[in-house]
């Protein structure tokens, strides 16, 4: 990104979050993002001659980019499986892990995560990314939750996972 | 959360040597730490 547009972008990209209270992910993947996030943000990076970016693991190199590159060595490809396995325990921001997730929450909580398109749109980018990248389209996205409660006490950087006996 | 910045933080050089719009990963070459290694892990050469 060259210096001086930048800023715009990124004033551009919060208000794009504040309003919808979503991250960054579908920018990842530009192509596949809401077209008025796109709109925008091209717009922007056209007029000041800008550059942009946006990755990180999770969308980035281990949602979409490392499946890619482990399918170099692929001569013929039946499914493409990805998984994020993450050990939050050093993640300090409760309210992403407990609003966000549901960690520390009982499970008739709703975290965000249960939001109806949620998931989709979290996994939304790499899928397309991907799909992009092999030469294929997207039929359908699908998500679903699973929660299961601890069976001890969990101490986190956010604070304790606590168990409940029922 | 380092290596979750650094994908961004290395790919600046690349980044900033694209054309303007709006990039992905399919747009960039894969974008090494340059200058990561410490000096004293430098294989002589």
């Amino acid at each position: 990104m060259r210096s001086g547009v930048g800023r715009t972008l990124t004033s551009l990209e919060c208000g794009c979050i504040r309003r919808r209270r979503w991250g960054a992910t579908p920018v990842s993947s530009p192509a596949a993002a809401p077209s008025a996030w796109r709109d925008q943000l091209e717009s922007a990076a056209q007029s000041g001659k800008a550059s942009f970016y946006a990755s990180g693991i999770f969308p980035g190199f281990g949602s979409d980019q490392l499946a890619l590159v482990l399918a170099t060595q692929s001569k013929a490809i039946r499914t493409v499986k990805v998984s994020e396995i993450a050990l939050n325990d050093h993640y300090p921001v409760a309210d992403v892990m407990m609003d966000g997730m549901g960690f520390g929450r009982p499970l008739d909580f709703e975290p965000m995560l249960s939001t109806p398109g949620f998931i989709e749109m979290a996994w939304g980018a790499p899928i397309h990314l991907i799909a992009h990248a092999l030469g294929i389209g997207v039929r359908q996205i699908r998500g679903s939750l699973d929660r299961r409660p601890t069976h001890r006490d969990v101490d986190v950087a956010f604070g304790t996972v606590r168990f409940e006996a029922r | 959360m380092t290596a979750t910045a650094m994908r961004v933080v290395n790919a600046i050089p690349y980044v900033v040597e694209s054309p303007s719009g709006l990039l992905s990963s399919l747009d960039l070459p894969i974008t090494l730490p340059r200058h990561a290694l410490e000096p004293g892990d430098r294989a002589a050469t």
